[in-house]
């Protein structure tokens, strides 16, 4: 029996971990895949306080280091349900908590287009500073509209001999920052009012078919696309038991509690209006020890 | 420690046997996760062979396999490319592949 168990070991639920750790705890942090959970994706992190510079593995490894130093157990291993009862099963075992914190995070949104799996590592890319070097003196284009989907074009831009930077509205919901920076970069060009509707190539991607939203339809020769439309959630094996939103996020009043007694929620796998390594931490401390302190 | 290979060491080491090639770089986050992993495996798995390969140094695997985004896992038996998994993947998925 453990007294909490984490579903996650992004920033959120690492955090967590550390506050439950340092109150005498006995904790289990369960992890599908790595620890660190998007944070790993960042060259560098500039933006958190306290910190002037660190590169996003680094920070993920520090926290999870943190977690191992006081005695929390981490288990790679899939969770695949949840039981009201406090109940978590992975594809190895079952663990019964007094309190559960979900802490999923969120993933990569996709286009939901047409080929778009198949093109992955062929042309289509989610991760502008892991792929980008592949791309020298080539024609990419990058889809979206947020801080991310400008990061990548001006990334893109000192690599790349073009970027098209295409976006379905005609302004961006980017920084102001990032929008004026890739206004000075001379090879982007920017495709407003715009999607892509069709993935063409046979054995990597070649080109993309662009339409506006007045359904004029053009097509692009590119050999790589970058796509960086927002993230999605991946909560749907909660859905038995825990309220979801339309958009699968996991619904909370508080942003600490679930519609059930004993389940805790932070980070991104949350309702909630900015996702960001700062939120991040800072729901999953104010989840263990609300936890904590409703713990019988 | 996972040994580092270049293009030419490449050609030699995937002749023989069942051998998995972590293609990275050093400016990618995924593959420094990923390459725990690998380290991991390589000492608990005896029946591979594993090597890591940094593509900014070796072009010529980079375009005859076609790495265009990493980290990019090359498994070969005898010399034949039986797989190549892209992006990350997790301890246990990697470990049903093999």
């Amino acid at each position: 029996m453990y007294d909490i168990i984490i579903v996650g070991a992004g920033p959120a639920g690492m955090t967590a971990a550390l506050y439950a750790l340092r109150a005498n705890k006995k904790v289990l942090v369960l992890e599908a895949k790595t620890y660190g959970g998007q944070i790993i994706k960042a060259n560098k992190v500039e933006n958190y306080p306290g910190i002037e510079s660190i590169s996003g593995v680094d920070f993920a490894t520090n926290l999870y280091n943190q977690v191992k130093n006081l005695g929390g157990e981490v288990k790679f291993e899939t969770v695949i349900r949840i039981t009201d009862k406090k109940e978590v099963i992975t594809s190895k075992n079952t663990y019964q908590a007094k309190a559960v914190i979900l802490a999923t995070g969120a993933d990569n949104r996709k286009l939901n287009i047409e080929h778009e799996q198949e093109f992955v590592g062929k042309g289509i890319s989610y991760c502008a500073t892991c792929d980008g070097n592949f791309f020298k003196d080539k024609v990419v284009a990058v889809i979206g509209g947020g801080n991310t989907a400008l990061e990548d074009a001006i990334y893109l831009a000192d690599i790349a001999s073009k970027v098209y930077l295409i976006h379905r509205r005609d302004s961006f919901k980017a920084e102001d920052r990032y929008v004026s920076e890739a206004r000075e970069k001379d090879n982007i060009e920017f495709i407003f009012n715009s999607n892509v509707s069709k993935l063409i190539g046979s054995d990597q991607l070649e080109e993309i078919e662009i339409k506006s939203n007045m359904g004029d339809v053009k097509t692009i020769a590119i050999a790589g696309l970058f796509i960086a439309v927002g993230q999605e959630p991946k909560n749907e094996i909660f859905a038995d038991i825990i309220e979801l939103n339309q958009y699968g996020y996991i619904v909370s009043s508080d942003g600490v509690h679930t519609n059930k007694e004993g389940i805790y929620v932070a980070g991104d796998c949350r309702v909630k209006t900015l996702r960001q390594l700062t939120t991040a931490v800072s729901d999953g401390s104010i989840a263990a020890t609300i936890a904590m302190r409703e713990m019988r | 420690m996972v040994e580092e290979i270049n293009d030419e060491k490449f050609i030699e080491v995937v002749k023989e046997g069942k051998v998995l090639v972590d293609c990275y770089a050093t400016w990618c986050g995924p593959c420094r996760m990923l390459s725990l992993i690998i380290d991991e495996l390589a000492s608990e798995k005896e029946d591979y062979k594993f090597y890591k390969l940094d593509v900014d140094n070796s072009n010529k695997v980079t375009k005859e396999y076609g790495i265009m985004s990493i980290p990019t896992l090359l498994i070969f038996e005898n010399g034949e490319l039986k797989e190549k998994v892209v992006g990350f993947i997790s301890k246990e998925e990697l470990e049903e592949k093999l």
